[in-house]
């Protein structure tokens, strides 16, 4: 936990209007190592389909995040697959098909067993990373 | 609570579930059906025990009536057998037909 010293309330006031202002980019810095430890556990979790005409990778390879966006005070990013393989498939609908499955294919989630598997991990990142921030600005 | 609540509710459905997968893939290629797994963990750990066992799955339902009764009554059947469960997704399958919906439980 961050530790903060001031003195006297007015200054504890000012610093809690500096933070205040400085709120939205004090979240994005915390997310940003989470966002790191979920994205590189899904690309080590995304499977190579070596029968692919192209020779597989592609979708590892092209595993992506969205800039951080703010919507009302929620700070999120997300993963996304853009783009096409080289058999003109989109990477987004093999990835979907890949991590629910279909009436035809069985399902590979990918996805939630790497988002479950760092989950905790991420949490501690952004515990960390923000009381970091926290103790720089709030003892500056 | 067990996988057998889970059973227990997706029969009270009245609606056809098998476990893993059916075997005969010429049924599922032709009428709704739905198929429930299990794959993973998400036990809980406290003071160093393993204290819950949580069982982590999906759901899954393939129909071709766009009515959402289905829906409604899987969820409806998931929510009497206390059972924690979200919506992942809802798919379109154009080469079947289907509408595919996934749930994800634990128990």
């Amino acid at each position: 936990m961050a530790k903060i010293e001031f003195q006297g309330f007015e200054e504890y006031r000012s610093r809690l209007l500096d933070l205040g202002a400085n709120i939205e980019g004090v979240c994005k810095y915390a997310s940003y190592d989470a966002a790191d430890i979920v994205i590189t556990a899904i690309k080590e979790n995304t499977p190579v389909d070596t029968k692919s005409k192209s020779g597989g990778g592609d979708l590892r390879d092209c595993v992506a995040l969205y800039n951080f966006q703010n919507e009302n005070g929620y700070i999120h990013t997300g993963v996304y697959f853009p783009g096409y393989d080289r058999d003109g498939v989109p990477n987004a609908v093999k990835a979907r098909v890949l991590e629910s499955g279909s009436s035809t294919r069985p399902k590979h989630p990918f996805i939630r067993k790497a988002v479950d598997s760092v989950k905790k991990a991420a949490i501690f990142s952004m515990d960390a990373a923000l009381n970091k921030k926290l103790d720089e600005l709030m003892n500056k | 609570m067990s996988l057998l609540t889970l059973k227990n509710a997706l029969a009270a459905t009245g609606l056809p579930f098998a476990h893993y997968a059916w075997a005969n893939d010429a049924y599922e290629r032709r009428v709704d059906h739905g198929v429930y797994a299990e794959d993973g963990a998400n036990d809980l750990y406290a003071d160093g025990i393993h204290s819950e066992k949580v069982i982590q799955g999906t759901v899954d339902y393939y129909t071709r009536d766009d009515s959402g009764a289905p829906q409604t009554t899987i969820e409806a059947a998931l929510n009497t057998g206390e059972i924690a469960w979200y919506l992942n997704s809802i798919q379109f399958e154009e080469d079947t037909g289907f509408i595919h919906y996934e749930w994800i439980f634990e128990v």
